[in-house]
């Protein structure tokens, strides 16, 4: 089998398994979940098998299939694959961790009513996002994205009888909507300034030449660049969940854990980072475009991190950590390195999946997702605080977890480049610190309030953990930074001032949260009556779910009503009631002159000749 | 007797039969009139083909009375179940398509 062959065959197995489990019967529904996991574990099987010459230190030759799709004159459009090191990458990182999140699954979701809905959800994920890495021009990836989208909605609606859960997952869809309508005309753009008409493609490596000549062409191209990657970056807004359109996935949360591990943290919310490393080429062309985007991404993750220390809730503490760290990425790319940003977020794969797979026992042995109802789990769950606090140590950025080395290449890189973000991301370490630390002490350690008798999950649950921690803990020795730029690497040396910065807000994190959240409640509450106002912002998300009701309800909703007034009013009223009744007046009229006499239309018909007649004998004649 | 003869004779023919159908009150004097229609039709061919020494036109007015023959079949058919149906054979009562 070639590569090509192979790629394909990656893209194949997740769809066919989304295909099959429906057709399995319920009685046999446990059949339906393996077979989710058998097309994981053979796409992974099959990017390991391409990605062979990485794990052997030889450099990777990229490749480029496709087969004609749609030939419009203007638009060569093509349906193909393109394998690089930056999809290699990537396809590591979706089935992998996909594979152990399936994997997981199967016992995390036994006793759903929806078993067979959840693993034909979650292959469809799986079958979209593959489709994203994989995708050799724009168009086709943005077919995949919008798939994303769609079983991202799904999933988030896994159970839809709960109204949180169906409105989040409608939130989530309408929010994404708002960025890909964006992105869709950054397309579009990035179409037209592609090179002459007739030889028009949205194929990345025709892009990476068409676009650079375009805005070498003439100085005023530059906006037109800046405008069409904006565009392009509100797809990523969407997806990635940034300010300001990072309120669905705190929602999200509402969907089954594993759904959140795998979609809402390791891998789709990753796909807007992917999708800028792989326009990168284009993004730097636009120094002013790549500055917003390092700014949001800044902004965004220390904006996610400060509402992550007020959060009660789990899986939305760990929701705004996702948000946060995302903000690393983007700012990372938006600084000057795609391949740094990858970086992250490959060992923010592993640990963010890990947490939330430790949330999903933690919630599964429980039934209970508030942290002030649990505590004292560390002695009761052994392997799962373990595991748990590996991750968190990795998300801290401690040596010598994989958090440590990619954090520390993105601090390194912002204290080159940009100052003032460089002091944003360094109190962020402290704020991650601050938040780990306060779920770890809360939840984790202390005395327990939970009465049930408390029991590890089985093997099948944490062998994924197991699995994942590893990866958290060595996963900064394994050269993945080498995979997408060799020589990057040694070309700078980390300042040992960013690293010891770094560790030190994070210890310092630590200790504040282990004082305050082991102190007295007395004290806790003194210190929150002092911090209300603060809190009370912080609580209520900076009221941005209040700013998007006033938009909605105050410039949206009147707008959309006087829309449905003038369609109601002019539309059917104005045009289409009148034009009936115009044709109804006339057939009113007209139809007095059908009399029902046989005689009257023959005289009609007999006048009539003799007019024709006459036109076309007499009146010839004698003209 | 010219060619003019004839065609004015068949014109003649022709008015009558169209007037017939126009202005009677029986569906059969109707029918009548229609057959003195066609048979000015066939007068003007046989005419012409004997003026212009040409076959074709007696050939069209035998394919005309075969028409005429069966029009009448079908025509006298329709009145029968047309009295049958309303008891009168006055086209002005026959309005139920009217408007």
């Amino acid at each position: 089998m070639t590569a090509a062959a192979s790629a394909w065959w990656i893209l194949f197995f997740p769809l066919a398994a989304f295909l099959l489990i429906p057709l399995i019967p319920e009685k046999k529904r446990t059949l339906g979940g393996w077979l989710a996991c058998a097309g994981m574990f053979c796409a992974f099987a099959l990017t390991v098998k391409i990605a062979w010459p990485i794990f052997e230190g030889q450099p990777f030759h990229s490749f480029h299939a496709s087969i004609e799709w749609i030939l419009i004159p203007n638009l060569q459009l093509e349906f193909g694959v393109l394998i690089d090191s930056l999809s290699v990458l990537m396809l590591l990182v979706v089935t992998g961790v996909g594979s152990a999140i399936f994997y997981y699954s199967l016992e995390y979701m036994a006793q759903d009513e929806g078993y067979r809905r959840y693993f034909a959800g979650l292959s469809l994920f799986a079958f979209s996002m593959i489709g994203i890495v994989i995708s050799a021009n724009l168009l086709q990836l943005f077919i995949f994205w919008e798939l994303v989208g769609l079983s991202s909605y799904l999933l988030i609606g896994h159970w839809y009888q709960k109204n949180e859960a169906a409105d989040a997952g409608k939130k989530a869809f309408l929010t994404n909507r708002v960025g890909d309508f964006g992105f869709l005309i950054g397309i579009l753009l990035l179409w037209t300034f592609s090179g002459a008409e007739a030889a028009r493609s949205l194929n990345f490596l025709n892009l990476n030449v068409t676009i650079p000549a375009f805005a070498q062409a003439s100085a005023s191209h530059g906006i037109w660049i800046t405008l069409a990657m904006l565009l392009v970056f509100s797809g990523v807004l969407g997806k990635s969940a940034q300010f300001p359109l990072h309120v669905w996935l705190p929602d999200a949360m509402e969907g089954p854990t594993p759904v959140s591990a795998l979609i809402h943290a390791a891998t789709m919310v990753a796909a807007g980072v992917y999708l800028l490393a792989r326009t990168f080429p284009l993004f730097s062309l636009s120094p002013a475009a790549l500055e917003i985007v390092a700014y949001l991404g800044g902004f965004t993750a220390i904006f996610a991190a400060t509402q992550a220390i007020v959060q009660n809730d789990i899986k939305r503490i760990l929701a705004y950590s996702t948000l946060s760290q995302l903000g690393y990425m983007v700012m990372a790319i938006g600084l000057g390195s795609a391949a740094i940003g990858m970086y992250h977020l490959t060992t923010h794969a592993f640990f963010k999946a890990l947490l939330f797979l430790g949330a999903g026992s933690v919630i599964h042995a429980t039934h209970e997702q508030d942290i002030w109802n649990m505590g004292g789990l560390a002695k009761k769950m052994p392997v799962t605080s373990v595991t748990f606090f590996i991750a968190s140590f990795a998300l801290v950025g401690f040596w010598p977890a994989s958090g440590f080395f990619s954090k520390d290449e993105i601090l390194s890189l912002a204290f080159l480049e940009n100052k003032f973000l460089f002091w944003v991301a360094a109190f962020t370490v402290f704020l991650t610190a601050l938040y780990m630390s306060r779920l770890i002490v809360v939840a984790f350690l202390g005395t327990s309030k939970i009465r049930k008798k408390l029991h590890e999950p089985t093997q099948k649950m944490l062998l994924p953990l197991a699995a994942l921690a590893v990866l958290s803990l060595i996963g900064g020795f394994l050269g993945i930074q080498n995979i997408l730029s060799p020589a990057s690497h040694s070309s700078h040396e980390t300042p040992v001032f960013v690293v010891a910065l770094a560790t030190a807000f994070g210890i310092l994190g630590v200790l504040a949260a282990w004082f305050f959240y082991r102190s007295s409640r007395k004290i806790q509450n003194r210190f929150q009556t002092a911090f209300a106002p603060i809190r009370e912002i912080l609580v209520r998300k900076y009221y941005m779910d209040d700013l998007y009701d006033l938009l909605l309800r105050y410039i949206q909703q009147p707008f959309a009503q006087f829309l449905s007034w003038f369609e109601r009013k002019v539309i059917v009223e104005g045009l289409v009631n009148h034009t009936a009744a115009f044709a109804a007046f006339s057939g009113f009229c007209l139809r007095k002159l059908q009399t029902g006499r046989i005689q009257t239309y023959l005289s009609v018909f007999f006048f009539g000749v003799v007019i024709l007649v006459y036109c076309f004998t007499i009146a010839n004649l004698h003209p | 007797m010219t060619l003019n003869h004839y065609l004015i004779t068949s014109g003649i023919l022709f008015a009558i039969g169209a007037f017939g159908v126009l202005g009677r009150r029986n569906v059969i004097i109707i029918l009548l009139s229609i057959e003195i229609m066609l048979n000015a039709a066939n007068l003007s061919f046989v005419a012409f083909a004997s003026h212009l020494n040409d076959l074709g036109g007696q050939v069209i007015s035998l394919f005309v009375i075969a028409i005429a023959a069966s029009e009448v079949a079908i025509g006298l058919a329709i009145a029968v179940i047309l009295f049958r149906e309303q008891g009168t054979l006055d086209p002005e009562k026959m309005n139920l398509m009217k408007g």
